[in-house]
């Protein structure tokens, strides 16, 4: 049994489950019938080519051979309708059976405004039935008449910005730029969101039991990749059927080569892309957390995607080549250089080994993530939690941080629930960042202006510079997302289920609880039905927006640290170790909050949510 | 037969699990007890890789775990959990099969599992079409597809009631008498105490008691009576080489030295009250733990 093996099966497993979905079914057929519509409605809504043609009064009279001639060089086909009166020629127009009416060969008449390709086509006609009427009257032999009505050729060529490539080539670029941008970003999110469903579903821990976390996010990402080029390959075998069938859409001149490329790149991206998705899904732990963890890969994804932008105007470019090599852009704006014939070809073959590079190693950062932080719950975590290795130390299930006797003196900004949580001076000091950053972004986009003589894509650069330093700030140092509603009661006395078990929560949580009341409290935990029993009692009740809680550890006393906010009388007869307070936000200093010392001032409210000691003193405000 | 060797975990400042070394033996049922956060289900994860030790190491059959040894294990844990979309019987194969073993056998144990356990006629429904307790019935069957050697199962009991409490506990004696080794939490002492055979205390990381329970209890010099008595309250101060525990209207509990004599102490009761029964025991697994947790 080795670790491959067990990769395809989590693979089939994706593959199997999902191509079951009503929801995958639906996208399959949607994809189809709207790549197919897109081809054939403008071919079926296209106008005829053919006019009607209406001739009142005296005219020329090889007028018709002419002007179907004529019209025949001009792709339209007429229809000739000799009128004996003008009367009924103009009704005719004007009840629209005429396209236009020849009046007397001398007058072109219209319902409305006159089209300008059948005015030229029938213009001419007339002016060549003249000619040929005067040179017949002048005595022009028909050789000397053609010899000097032989037309001189004149063709128009559309050069594109690209030597080699027709501006059809560059339209088939943008599209298969927004076929690659849209197919690596849902397939990443399908990661996302299945890596987000196996942690909330807690199905994860009963896998990982039994495969390596790796082989388990490997296989999820192979079976979603497989998945997504099969949706990519029909969609694509059914448009070019379509176009075969219709006949009538340029299908521009893209080479096999390129086309291959465009798949291998798919594939690269969409690995890059959905690594770093499945590492950043596992720090959530609900399915709405999706957003705001992976938030900051979408933008890096959207500005990579308009960068690539720029290599089809300009493929040569030292902005086109550098973005073409740098492993997040390269799956979309190397495979628009190859499309636009501007890479040589070794380039993609160089690009493609630094992305395969740049892959490797965020399967190992990924994996590292991913590991410690699929086992934990509560809420979402930061990067910075995962570097530090907090997130196994989340009570998750366990409650082993909680050791309630003696509380070791915490490093500062770490609540015991294994979140990182930024004191006064990190805030500071994240502020400080973010303005060194854009000041840096600011940098940057005047220096791109500069060297590339465009204000647009200087602004564009800077701005997205900002815009992904801010983002991964946010990433790495807190969460973007509201708190999970989970209020965590920790070293409750006895009766506290009744006390909590008000619809205001989503969910009650009670871990660690120690000490002498400990055995009470087993008790009343065990002899509760709810679904997880103890040490953790889930109450799952109505959902209502219950206001954020955290714990705080407090040595009282202690200077700097915060003092319990209970009068005397209910203090415990040893020292506290664990107060749960609520708190709104972030911040929430208040008059009347007995809390004090920096580390606690930021948690605390006025309204002590749980007095420890026994269910007496329990009140929630 | 599965060994702690000293493992230990630690969290950040916080050690989860101190030094721990014990074993759980094949053929037995190895209960295993202790406060919450004491360190239980980071000890249940430990066997499967699911945390990185800092020291130590969990051992099957005297050499470290490996991963092709966890293929042969069973696991339930706490936190129950499986693909609430996708139908019963896909997912118990597909469970199995990650544990290597060929289609063929994983179907075959899952029909025999979903049949014992009534579940047959639900197996082409999705999960989250189940009940409560039909979910933990296949949440077991999760952790037996394999038919493992060693089942590690994390509060089997909690959310359950007593009649499918009874069922479960049938059935891990059965596996266990099959000579499986299992092993498993539990708040329920009294159950514990019917059902197993070895307990393991744990407290605040460090193991404070692990043995054979009949010994274990044996071994503590002291013994109860406890006494129903119909008539006044006698003054049961006046007995020697007792104490009262507790004492309630017609009964009352008294502690004693283990080298009593049952007969001396039955004979001072009967002079005294009008006696309606009478029993001599050690202290129950719930006076252990209590014991063995506030030390």
């Amino acid at each position: 049994m080795n670790d491959m093996w067990q990769a395809w099966l989590v693979a089939r497993r994706e593959i199997r489950e999902r191509s079951r979905s009503h929801a995958f079914q639906a996208s399959v057929v949607f994809l189809i019938v709207g790549v197919t519509a897109m081809l054939i409605l403008p071919v079926l809504l296209k106008p005829s080519s053919t006019r009607d043609v209406g001739v009142a009064g005296p005219a020329p009279t090889a007028l018709a051979a002419t002007i179907a001639q004529q019209a025949q060089a001009a792709g339209i086909t007429a229809r000739f309708h000799p009128y004996a009166s003008l009367a009924a020629a103009e009704q005719a127009v004007r009840q629209g059976h005429l396209d236009v009416l020849v009046a007397d060969a001398r007058r072109l008449e219209w319902k409305g405004k006159a089209d300008e390709q059948l005015q030229a086509v029938v213009t001419g006609a007339i002016q060549l039935a003249r000619i040929r009427e005067r040179a017949t009257a002048a005595r022009i032999s028909p050789g000397a008449l053609a010899a000097l009505l032989a037309p001189a050729p004149v063709t128009s060529v559309e050069l594109g910005s690209a030597p080699g490539r027709s501006p059809g080539d560059e339209a088939a670029v943008l599209i298969m730029t927004a076929v690659l941008f849209f197919g690596i970003s849902v397939y990443g999110q399908m990661v996302l969101t299945g890596v987000l469903e196996e942690k909330a579903s807690r199905v994860v821990e009963v896998l990982l039991a039994r495969i390596p976390a790796h082989a388990l996010l490997a296989g999820k990402i192979a079976g979603i990749g497989l998945l997504g080029l099969a949706q990519i390959g029909v969609t694509a075998l059914a448009a070019l059927v379509a176009a075969a069938a219709v006949r009538s859409v340029d299908v521009p001149a893209v080479q096999g080569s390129v086309l291959a490329w465009a798949i291998v790149w798919f594939v690269l991206g969409y690995a890059l892309y959905a690594t770093v998705y499945g590492a950043l899904g596992s720090l959530g732990s609900r399915v709405e957390d999706a957003q705001s963890v992976a938030g900051p890969v979408m933008v890096v994804m959207v500005v990579a995607y308009f960068a690539s932008f720029a290599t089809i105007g300009q493929p040569n470019s030292v902005f086109a080549r550098a973005i073409s090599y740098f492993p997040l852009t390269a799956p979309m704006a190397m495979p628009d250089r190859i499309g636009m014939g501007a890479a040589a070809w070794w380039e993609p073959v160089v690009a493609a080994m630094l992305t395969l590079a740049a892959i490797a190693g965020l399967v190992q950062l990924a994996g590292r993530v991913y590991t410690r932080a699929i086992l934990h719950s509560g809420p979402a975590l930061s990067l910075r939690d995962i570097w530090r290795d907090k997130a196994a130390s989340g009570p998750g299930t366990s409650g082993a941080t909680t050791r309630a006797a003696a509380p070791p003196p915490q490093p500062a900004g770490v609540t015991a629930e294994g979140r990182t949580m930024m004191t006064g001076s990190e805030l500071t000091r994240h502020r400080w960042l973010i303005t060194i950053l854009t000041g840096i972004g600011v940098v940057i986009g005047v220096a791109v202006a500069v060297f590339t003589a465009d204000v647009i894509i200087g602004v564009a650069a800077g701005a997205g510079f900002i815009a992904i330093a801010n983002q991964m700030v946010r990433l790495w140092t807190r969460h973007a997302g509201p708190p999970s509603p989970i209020a965590e009661i920790r070293h409750a006395g006895t009766g506290f289920q009744d006390a909590f078990a008000s619809p205001r929560w989503t969910r009650i949580r009670i871990s660690s609880v120690t000490g002498p009341r400990d055995s009470r409290l087993a008790a009343a935990v065990t002899g509760d039905d709810g679904p997880a029993g103890d040490p953790m009692v889930s109450h799952k009740t109505p959902k209502a927006q219950p206001p954020m809680t955290s714990v705080v550890q407090c040595t009282p006393g202690r200077p700097g640290r915060c003092r319990p906010a209970l009068p005397a009388s209910q203090r415990l007869p040893r020292p506290l170790p664990l107060q749960t307070m609520t708190g709104a936000g972030r911040r929430t200093d208040r008059p009347g909050c007995r809390l004090s010392g920096s580390r606690c001032r930021r948690w605390c409210s006025t309204r002590p949510l749980v007095a420890i000691p026994d269910v007496d003193t329990i009140s929630d405000g | 037969m599965l060994d702690f060797d000293g493992v230990t975990k630690r969290f950040g400042p916080v050690t989860a699990l101190d030094r721990c070394t014990f074993s759980a033996r094949p053929g037995r049922l190895t209960g295993f007890l202790g406060p919450n956060g004491a360190g239980k289900t980071t000890a249940m994860r430990a066997v499967f890789g699911l945390v990185r030790l800092d020291e130590g190491a969990v051992q099957w059959h005297s050499a470290t775990v490996c991963p092709a040894d966890r293929t042969r294990f069973g696991y339930m844990p706490e936190e129950r959990g499986l693909y609430p979309r996708m139908r019963v019987r896909d997912q118990l194969v597909y469970l199995g099969q990650l544990c290597g073993r060929k289609p063929k056998d994983v179907n075959r144990s899952v029909g025999t599992w979903l049949e014992r356990l009534g579940l047959a006629e639900r197996a082409a429904d999705r999960l989250d079409a189940l009940s409560h307790g039909n979910q933990q019935r296949v949440q077991l069957i999760a952790a037996l597809v394999n038919e493992p050697d060693l089942l590690v199962l994390d509060e089997p009991f909690s959310g359950l009631d007593p009649i499918a409490m009874e069922a479960m506990a049938e059935l891990l004696s059965g596996l266990a008498a099959r000579g499986a080794t299992v092993l498993f939490s539990s708040h329920q002492l009294d159950l514990v105490q019917d059902l197993c055979q070895d307990v393991v205390i744990i407290e605040h990381g460090r193991i404070v008691l692990a043995g054979e329970l009949a010994e274990l209890r044996a071994k503590v010099p002291q013994r109860f009576v406890d006494i129903r008595y119909r008539g006044p309250a006698p003054d049961w101060s006046r007995l020697t080489s007792a104490t009262v525990v507790e004492a309630n209207d017609s009964q009352v509990r008294l502690r004693v030295g283990g080298d009593t004599d049952v007969a001396e102490v039955l004979a001072a009761v009967l002079d005294r009250a009008d006696l309606v029964s009478f029993t001599y025991q050690p202290p129950t697994l719930s006076e252990l733990f209590r014991q063995a947790v506030a030390a």
